[in-house]
């Protein structure tokens, strides 16, 4: 071997060795390296697993959004670093972006439990709210003559209400949330509408029961039968000697709240009125009547007073009102006659005679009695 | 001399294996995993079977971390073969998500259009019961009062109409079975009255 070779002998001896120390020093610098926070970076995803399957994006969508952002944050950070060569990757960063996605996460988390929960706990007790107004609304106002909107609103209201449960049993209480607003507003417009037109009609309640105490102590003085008609309870009472005897199912004119103000109104009159007429089954198209004197001196100058002052048409004053049978159809049908079913009015018709009073009163209970407002 | 160069040639090759080793990022299978996860979301699967989607969605979330995690380690000693398992695993995960959902959907849909159906049929039932029920005085203004209430239900079964062509059919089944439930109680409104009547 000459000296040359020699050379190069030590030349690639030197550069193996190099390499070999070089490797051990590349070695103990990738051992000693940074390395990516994955604890943290696992316990972040945890937290958005779960704040994503208790549904924070719908019920804390601010806090979800905080913690998704900071989640993209910490991402991009981490691709950064990678990007990085090795020896100057830093993940200090990372792993505050991880704990604070992994805190943003809980809290969001525990957010939308929260609204959950109160959402779920108030929509029910909502529901149950809306459902006994509606109910409400069902027993005591829904059979009334009421004008406006109070029946559009009572029936949109319901509809509202039942969607609201089918979104409720699924659990979609945001959707519950909407219709059930809106079915409260409407229900609450119509019992509050209704209860006013009721209230204005009910101020006579006074009179009403004057009237009906009247009739019944004439009943007993006299030792006779009177017959009181109650409008709000579609009931027809007779009394003998003052004692109530009998009571029948009744049915009125469709606007029967309030009284008969002119013909054709298709009201049932209130006030004292007597049996004018018996009509047996050959002189009446509705089996057998009882004709009042409708109109008496008081239906009279009201009519007076209100076509002077133009509130109603000067139509007349009608007449024609009987106590009659063919009833028991289940609504509100005569022309503001009052109709019994036929084997009633058999009863009704032997038990009276011409002259019989004849009492007719909206109503002889008071709101608080019947509806408990 | 001999030796010199064997000793050259083991350095050069252990150069190639140290370059040899970088494990190529599975680029295509990233691609295909997030496509599949978008696809089951395109079809509704985080509203139709969301558990599902969501579990889905974590297996991919899973996979991309890992993704990260193999380029944080020096490319001599990054291995990407379990990650390109955990991703196939993605795609192969998504299709049943994918079906579930959109099995969930056609049978929410089917019930919607069925419901509807049925429900035009009880208007129109509604509708003959109003022809038949007693008209005149013997009840002109109740029936005017359940006629506006059919047509408030007309009105909800042309939005479940409409939320069924856009493809919102959860909501449609919710309206839908309200607007049943009231045109049955319309129904047997009048079917009482007609009897009644008949007496």
């Amino acid at each position: 071997m000459g000296k040359r070779g020699r050379r190069i002998r030590r030349l690639l001896l030197a550069v193996f060795l190099l390499v070999v120390v070089g490797g051990i020093v590349f070695a103990f610098l990738v051992a000693f390296s940074a390395k990516p926070p994955m604890e943290a970076i696992q316990q972040a995803q945890s937290g958005l697993s779960y704040a994503r399957e208790v549904e924070a994006e719908k019920y804390a969508p601010r806090q979800m959004v905080s913690a998704e952002t900071t989640w993209k944050l910490a991402m991009n950070e981490w691709k950064h670093q990678n990007d990085r060569m090795f020896l100057f990757r830093n993940y200090e960063k990372l792993a505050t972006l991880a704990g604070t996605t992994s805190e943003q996460a809980l809290l969001a988390a525990d957010k939308a439990l929260q609204i959950k929960d109160s959402l779920q706990s108030g929509l029910s007790h909502k529901l149950k709210t809306v459902g006994q107004k509606i109910d409400h609304f069902q027993v005591n106002y829904a059979h009334l003559p009421l004008n406006g909107t109070a029946r559009q609103n009572y029936s949109n209201a319901r509809l509202r209400y039942l969607e609201s449960k089918q979104a409720f049993e699924r659990g979609d209480y945001k959707q519950v949330g909407v219709n059930l607003d809106v079915a409260s507003q409407l229900i609450t417009k119509s019992v509050s509408e209704a209860h006013h037109f009721i209230s204005g009609y009910f101020k006579d309640l006074p009179t009403w029961r004057r009237w009906a105490d009247e009739t019944i102590a004439w009943s007993k003085k006299n030792r006779s039968s009177v017959i009181i008609v109650d409008k709000f309870a579609h009931k027809c009472y007779v009394y003998q000697g003052g004692k109530l005897k009998i009571e029948f199912d009744a049915e009125l004119g469709p606007n029967w709240i309030g009284t008969k103000l002119y013909r054709g109104d298709k009201a049932t009159p209130e006030g004292k009125y007597h049996v004018t007429k018996k009509k047996a089954r050959r002189e009446t198209k509705y089996y057998k009547a009882l004709l009042i004197n409708y109109p008496n001196d008081d239906d009279k100058a009201r009519y007076d007073v209100n076509v002077k002052n133009g509130t109603i048409p000067k139509r007349g004053i009608g007449n024609l009102i009987e106590i009659h049978g063919d009833g028991g159809k289940g609504i509100n049908w005569t022309d503001g006659c009052v109709a019994l079913t036929n084997a009633d009015m058999d009863k009704l018709y032997n038990m009276v005679s011409v002259g019989t009073p004849v009492t007719i009163v909206g109503s002889l209970r008071s709101m608080k009695e019947i509806n408990g407002f | 001399m001999k030796r010199n160069v064997m000793l050259s040639l083991a350095s050069l090759f252990a150069l190639a294996i140290l370059f040899a080793g970088c494990a190529k990022l599975p680029e295509a299978e990233i691609a295909n995993a997030k496509a599949a996860v978008e696809a089951a979301k395109a079809a509704e699967a985080d509203r139709y079977v969301p558990a599902e989607y969501q579990a889905l969605s974590d297996s991919l979330d899973a996979a991309m971390t890992e993704v990260e995690n193999q380029k944080s380690k020096f490319a001599m000693f990054r291995s990407y073969k379990n990650v390109t398992a955990k991703l196939n695993d993605v795609v192969v995960l998504a299709e049943p998500v994918k079906e579930s959902a959109m099995t969930r959907k056609e049978e929410v849909k089917a019930e919607a259009q069925q419901m509807l159906a049925e429900a035009t049929t009880m208007v129109s039932e509604v509708n003959d019961l109003i022809a038949k029920a007693p008209k005149g005085k013997e009840g002109k203004e109740a029936l005017e009062a359940i006629k506006n209430d059919l047509a408030l239900v007309e009105a909800t079964l042309a939005e479940v109409s409409t939320l069924i062509e856009n493809g919102d059919f959860l909501t449609a089944l919710d309206k839908v079975k309200a607007a049943t439930e009231k045109g049955n109680s319309l129904k047997m409104e009048l079917e009482e009255v007609i009897a009644k009547t008949r007496r």
